[in-house]
């Protein structure tokens, strides 16, 4: 049992540090620790318009969104495993081949899920957020925040066990139940408000202690675990599904086009893929809805910031992440026998990026009409192609074709920080000076362009 | 066809192919043997231009690799170690990307050759993630030729096929050398060597250790597996 936990850990780390070298990967967690110190350092100025309990409600949801983010890696990231080493090669699908039970293998790898990703993320982000706090003289009991926060994480990686245990066995039925969830949620909090967000079982622990309170913090971390235990479904899939040629009928219909063949593979990919097009509503359309709500009360902090440019730019960075979907589920070891180079396919790719880039375009052009600002229609939509595009040249820079693991790496996820940040900060601020000035991010576009030509000499000489 | 002069690859401290010379001419079918880690698919990703070596010089189809290697690709037929087709494509999708890729007019009549020769038509509609392996080696070999090259260079060739289509596939190579083709296969598979190869180069811990006929007398009337752990020795 042990020996199964002990290399669970053991493999966990060696995927991670594979992809970007033992030092690389060790000093992720200090980059965590650099951000959420740059967070609490932060309140500096949002002190002023944000209440320490909403502080502290942000801090509590956030660690619960990063547990769900990493046990729902275990559910969207199969097929990138998959794609990566071969289904059979994890010790997560090792009941297969060895005499171990789904169960034990289940329990390893959420104990082991825990464990690691609390010396990963959570400890780092709570040291990080106190030892901030300290510099400008604010005190929160660390022992008693790690404890909260570490429980709102577990919450959320317990509760997409829960999830994935009832699609497995429900399937579409499942589907529709976790769609309805949120519905039912949206509905219930419009009626009672907003401040149920503050019954959030960790966050209650930490505002008020009581023993109470932390067994039924406790029992929302083990339930749903025992619950997904119980029913636990580990589903390989065997089946083979048939689909009829899709790809011949597009590549005619866009024939004029000359990566047409490559932007048909991408959609298909797309489509295909667990969570299809769900993954741009899930992964891009709610996170912008949810800028866009809450970016008013930020900006009070700083009378005259337009609200406006900086969604612009703040779309603009999170369509970058669609590069991210478009590389997710390509090697270049597919293409490395046929007559292709490495920026060939990184050209395809931004082609497809580009032809994406129209739902963050509605969205900003949206956003502009919704805030009755048609007449600065072009400039904000200038804004956010600039900076969509200089992002993304950025990325592919910086990570090639190998996006989702490379930002992983403490030095490339610093330079990626580094390269952005103060760019983006510079357009806002240089909109705040004169609206005009809003045209200056045009000189990002060729900017990005020089990157991408670095991008492919780099990338070029790359080896499978 | 292939001129490979003093070809080395060094990982770090690891000489995975040491100063090889060898000479592939049109019209053989040439083996590449050895155990298994001895350097053959190093030899492979070196000649096809897909990593390059740390010394020496290949010529393909008289093109130097290390200068052209897209030429290469374009000209000569790879099957790699590893059969990784797009995931989400399905195989008859497959070919034609390949197809596309490849700049191929006509070529749906040659993918439902293919599919009829090697006998996986009820698998086209299936996504390659969800391909048996032997499946996905057909559609590998079906890509490699659906350009009709004059050479074609493949990795382990019939490792995943039942014996039905290893026959069908060993046929269909020496008809394809009958023709005037040049097939360059690395195997650690003797009797596929012993069958089908009029030329063979063995391997050893990235060191060529033989290069010749299967005639050859050095071999003489023994069975190639002694020859071959003779020269391990």
């Amino acid at each position: 049992m042990f020996e199964l936990f002990n290399s669970m850990m053991k493999e966990e780390w060696r995927m991670h540090s594979s992809f970007f070298g033992n030092r690389g990967f060790a000093l992720f967690p200090l980059v965590i620790a650099a951000i959420s110190m740059l967070l609490s350092l932060s309140m500096v100025i949002f002190g002023k318009v944000i209440s320490q309990a909403e502080v502290l409600l942000g801090l509590h949801y956030l660690l619960l969104f990063m547990g769900s983010m990493v046990g729902g890696f275990g559910l969207l990231g199969r097929e990138v495993m998959n794609r990566r080493f071969g289904q059979a090669s994890l010790l997560a699908y090792s009941s297969r081949t060895l005499p171990i039970s789904e169960r034990v293998i289940f329990t390893n790898f959420v104990v082991k899920d825990v464990i690691y990703y609390f010396f990963l993320y959570v400890l780092p982000f709570t040291v990080g957020f106190v030892a901030g706090a300290i510099l400008i003289g604010l005190h929160y009991p660390f022992i008693t925040l790690l404890t909260t926060l570490f429980l709102a994480f577990c919450t959320g990686l317990s509760f997409v066990f829960l999830l994935s245990t009832i699609y497995a066995n429900l399937g579409k039925k499942g589907l529709f139940l976790l769609l309805l969830i949120p519905v039912v949620f949206l509905v219930f909090f419009q009626e009672t408000g907003f401040n149920r967000l503050y019954a959030l079982p960790p966050l209650v622990l930490y505002m008020n202690p009581s023993v109470e309170i932390f067994i039924i913090a406790l029992a929302l971390v083990i339930l749903p675990s025992v619950i997904s235990l119980i029913f636990l479904k580990v589903d390989y899939p065997q089946s083979q599904k048939h689909y009829r040629n899709q790809f011949k009928e597009a590549v005619e219909r866009l024939g004029f086009y000359g990566y047409s063949h490559f932007m048909v593979k991408d959609y298909l990919d797309f489509s295909r893929s667990e969570g299809g097009a769900g993954k741009i509503v899930f992964s891009f359309l709610v996170p912008v809805i949810i800028v866009w709500l809450f970016l008013p009360q930020l900006l009070k902090v700083v009378p005259g910031l337009d609200i406006l440019v900086v969604f612009a730019v703040v779309v603009g960075m999170m369509a970058s992440s669609m590069y991210n979907w478009l590389v997710e589920y390509d090697m270049f070891s597919s293409y490395a026998f046929l007559p292709l180079t490495v920026p060939d396919v990184l050209r395809s790719k931004l082609n497809s990026y580009s032809v994406l880039n129209i739902v963050p375009l509605a969205v900003v052009l949206m956003a502009s009409i919704h805030a009755g600002r048609l007449y600065d229609i072009v400039h904000i939509v200038l804004l956010f192609v600039a900076v969509s595009l200089y992002v993304v040249s950025v990325t592919v820079y910086l990570t090639g074709l190998n996006t989702t693991f490379s930002l992983y790496s403490a030095g490339t996820f610093a330079s990626y920080v580094l390269a952005i940040g103060p760019v983006a900060l510079g357009m806002i601020f240089l909109a705040q000076l004169n609206f005009q000035f809003v045209f200056a991010s045009v000189i990002l576009i060729p900017v990005a362009f020089f990157v991408l030509k670095r991008s492919f000499a780099k990338w070029e000489n790359c080896e499978v | 066809m292939i001129t490979v002069k003093d070809l080395s690859k060094h990982f770090g401290d690891n000489k995975a192919v040491d100063t090889v010379n060898l000479e592939v001419r049109k019209g053989e079918l040439f083996g590449l043997l050895g155990p298994n880690g001895s350097g053959k698919t190093t030899m492979i990703k070196m000649l096809t231009g897909q990593i390059r070596p740390t010394a020496g010089e290949i010529t393909v189809h008289g093109i130097n690799v290390l200068e052209e290697p897209l030429r290469v690709k374009e000209l000569v037929g790879i099957i790699p170690e590893q059969e990784t087709p797009p995931s989400f494509l399905t195989a008859e999708e497959y070919l034609y990307f390949v197809a596309k890729i490849r700049k191929l007019e006509d070529f749906e009549e040659k993918c439902e050759w293919w599919f009829s020769y090697l006998d996986f038509a009820g698998q086209r509609d299936v996504l390659c993630k969800d391909l048996s392996r032997g499946t996905r080696q057909k559609l590998m070999l079906a890509q490699a030729f659906l350009h009709e090259p004059e050479l074609v260079i493949i990795d382990e060739p019939l490792i995943n096929l039942d014996p039905l289509m290893q026959r069908k596939v060993k046929d269909f190579l020496k008809d394809y050398v009958g023709k005037g083709g040049t097939v360059f296969i690395s195997t650690h598979i003797l009797d596929i060597a012993r069958e089908i190869c009029s030329s063979m180069g063995i391997i050893y811990k990235g060191e060529l250790v033989f290069s010749g006929s299967m005639n050859d007398p050095a071999i003489g009337e023994r069975p190639l597996e002694e020859f071959f752990l003779e020269l391990m020795k």
